[in-house]
């Protein structure tokens, strides 16, 4: 029923205006009714003195005669009085024909000296207050008085008050309603603009307005959304270019291989060169696609990594060892420098595996014949740390901001055989470990990456 | 042909495990031309070869018949290959299956080998590795014991007492160098791929570009082969390597 904000404001705001509004309205009420009843109590105890005075000097005539000068003087109707003897018979009294509940009813109040009420009579539409009062000789003084006059006012107040709360309220709700209408103005602008971008507009954002701060906010925390995605949206774009133009190169090279070793002579050593070619490029492409694959699981946080103890050091080790001979084989002189305790890492040992061939492959890539590799893994209480450094061609500054970039490939890389991915891969699995990696290079003099991960207590046992 | 010693078994033996005459493979494999290569290829390795396109069928010929083994494409038109295995094994068929699949992912190999299946090879797979999978299979319960002595022509590898002689040289082998050579001569005859290579010997399931095999297979050869005759350790361009006697 209420579910738009601007219902749900009216209704709160309108709620809030008439419990604030009750309750003054109950404070002055209950005020007024008591300073009213004071006043009238005070003219009864007045009274009573006095009758009491001319009891006491004048005696039960003295009081008859004054009970009906007084009544008739104030109306017969609106005041009564009476003196009951100690035993309760009626000594003196004022015409009780307007006050027939009163004087029907045995009101005996033995113990009520000075004690006043409002009594609701009988026959009379208004309350009336009474005095009773205990006299010296034990009789009764009974002071009746109508507070018609108060009633009715209060009446008034009462009818004043609820016909200007509910004009009010109406007013309240109108100009909440509206109020709240207003101010989800900008909400609803920056709705229909969504709306209008998700139909296809990718490019458009929201135009900035006066539509105060928290909308502003709102059509900015929008914008910075929809630039983000127009973001993702081109690398994503330029990654499936990529993908497209590397997964060709290979695809370009299988067919005219294919092609030319069919329209040669018929050689079967020809043939079997051709063969042996498509297996390396159709493995190499394998490799590819899987790598992207495997990023794409990364980036995406679906590719659960074991959670296991990885002792780094080990890794390394093993590392360095394999690609050993392939380093000597191109004059490359590896080295390593590994602590012979274990360093233990949490996560996935084999992308471990894959950090460290990925870098020692891009090391020993980029380092011409006569250069070194060095390998080095240190460790402090927290972290495990892996440097591999290279004496190679290094990454001018420019390549440096790119160098974990999807397929990025520096001018220098271009003839290299390569995807462009395992340094990226290398980023997105040392990240989803909770670890850095860095690079520093000088052109011409190497490049030296750095990978650093939360080291762990190993495992008992 | 490699000789073994020790572990019990006459070459001859072997030799008929080996060989696989009368070793009856199943295949089910929706996708023809994949299903020819491999039916090819099996056929040139002497195995008798019984092909089909479709779970339904390929469930019913394994209730039917009897197969040694049984090469099953996960993904296959109407019954796929997880469901076909559950019927299988809910029959009490415990026809050893190699499943092939399209998926690399490692939930898709604990599904397959949850459902049933005895190994899972992830597509495009090498030949070599397939072959090599499948007479694991084949072999599964039928050798008491790898052989602790492994033998090729004069080279002689002692696993425990972990030397290598050559016509009676001693041959000094670092030791992921007599990790390659022990899972070349257990493969005696047989050409084992680059990643079988990577995966048995290093632990790694990925290939890491820089030609690192091939150059430790050079290492080793230098060590092995220099010097006697004839060269033991060949390779196989585009496939593989194989330790065997005639190149």
């Amino acid at each position: 029923m209420l579910r738009t904000v601007s219902q749900r404001l009216t209704l709160w705001y309108s709620l809030l205006f008439a419990a604030l509004s009750l309750g003054a309205f109950l404070l002055v009420y209950v005020q007024l009714a008591a300073g009213l009843d004071r006043q009238t109590d005070e003219r009864l105890q007045a009274k009573a003195r006095e009758f009491a005075r001319t009891y006491r000097t004048r005696g039960v005539k003295g009081l008859r005669l004054e009970f009906a000068t007084e009544a008739n003087g104030a109306g017969k109707r609106r005041v009564f009085f009476r003196l009951l003897g100690p035993d309760g018979t009626r000594q003196a009294a004022s015409d009780a024909c307007a006050w027939k509940g009163l004087a029907a009813s045995p009101i005996q109040h033995p113990a009520c000296g000075g004690r006043i009420q409002t009594l609701h009579l009988p026959g009379r539409r208004f309350a009336v207050r009474m005095l009773c009062s205990r006299l010296d000789d034990g009789s009764l003084l009974q002071i009746a008085a109508s507070i018609k006059e108060n009633e009715m006012l209060l009446e008034a107040y009462r009818e004043t008050f609820s016909t200007v709360f509910f004009i009010l309220l109406s007013c309240v709700g109108l100009g909440a309603y509206f109020i709240s209408r207003r101010a989800m103005a900008g909400v609803r602008q920056v709705t229909a603009a969504a709306a209008s971008i998700a139909a296809g507009h990718l490019d458009q954002p929201l135009p900035p307005g006066k539509r105060g701060a928290e909308i502003e906010n709102l059509t900015a925390a929008f914008n910075t959304m929809q630039r983000r995605i127009t973001a993702l949206i081109a690398e994503l774009t330029t990654v499936i270019d990529n993908v497209a133009h590397d997964l060709r190169m290979p695809i370009t090279r299988i067919r005219g291989m294919a092609e030319t070793t069919l329209s040669g002579e018929n050689n079967l050593a020809a043939f079997r060169d051709m063969a042996v070619a498509v297996i390396e490029e159709s493995d190499r492409l394998v490799a590819m696609v899987n790598t992207i694959l495997e990023l794409a699981q990364i980036d995406a946080g679906t590719l659960p990594l074991p959670d296991e103890a990885v002792d780094l050091a080990q890794v390394v080790r093993e590392a360095a060892e394999l690609f050993l001979p392939a380093g000597e084989d191109r004059g490359i002189d590896l080295r390593w420098q590994v602590p012979t305790e274990p360093l233990f890492i949490r996560g996935d040992v084999r992308g471990m595996q894959r950090v460290v061939a990925n870098l020692l492959d891009n090391a020993v890539k980029y380092t011409p014949a006569g250069g070194r590799v060095d390998l080095q893994v240190s460790a402090s209480a927290e972290e495990v740390t892996l440097m591999v450094s290279d004496s190679g061609v290094g990454i001018d500054e420019d390549a440096m901001r790119h160098v974990f970039d999807r397929f990025y490939r520096g001018d220098a890389s271009r003839s290299t055989p390569g995807s462009g991915l395992g340094l990226s891969l290398a980023h997105a699995i040392v990240t989803a470990h909770h670890g850095r990696i860095t690079v520093t290079s000088q052109p011409n003099m190497g490049s030296r990456f750095l990978v650093a991960l939360p080291r762990i207590t190993p495992p008992a046992g | 042909m490699p000789k073994i010693a020790g572990g019990g078994l006459r070459p001859e033996g072997l030799q008929r495990i080996c060989r696989d005459n009368d070793m009856r493979i199943l295949i089910v494999e929706d996708d023809a031309k994949t299903a020819d290569f491999i039916t090819r290829g099996l056929k040139r390795e002497g195995f008798e070869v019984t092909r089909c396109a479709d779970g339904q069928t390929g469930l019913q010929l394994l209730l039917q018949q009897s197969f040694d083994a049984a090469i099953l494409d996960i993904m296959l038109p109407g019954l796929d290959g997880l469901a076909l295995i559950e019927r299988l094994r809910g029959a009490g068929v415990a026809t050893p299956v190699l499943f092939l699949s399209a998926r690399k992912s490692v939930q898709d190999r604990i599904a397959g080998l949850q459902a049933g299946g005895d190994d899972y090879l992830v597509k495009p797979f090498s030949f070599a590795e397939l072959v090599a999978r499948l007479r694991a299979l084949l072999r599964r319960g039928q050798r008491p014991a790898e052989p602790t002595v492994l033998q090729l022509a004069d080279l002689v590898m002692d696993v425990i007492a972990r030397n290598v002689t050559r016509a009676g040289q001693e041959i000094e082998l670092q030791q992921r160098e007599f990790a390659l050579l022990e899972y070349l001569l257990r493969h005696a005859g047989r050409v084992v791929s680059k990643t079988m290579i990577l995966e048995h010997v290093w632990g790694y399931d990925f290939d890491p570009q820089t030609n690192v095999v091939e150059a430790r297979i050079c290492r080793l050869r230098d060590k092995i082969d220099r010097g006697f005759d004839p060269p033991l350790i060949h390779t196989v361009r585009g496939v593989g390597y194989v330790a065997r006697e005639r190149s």
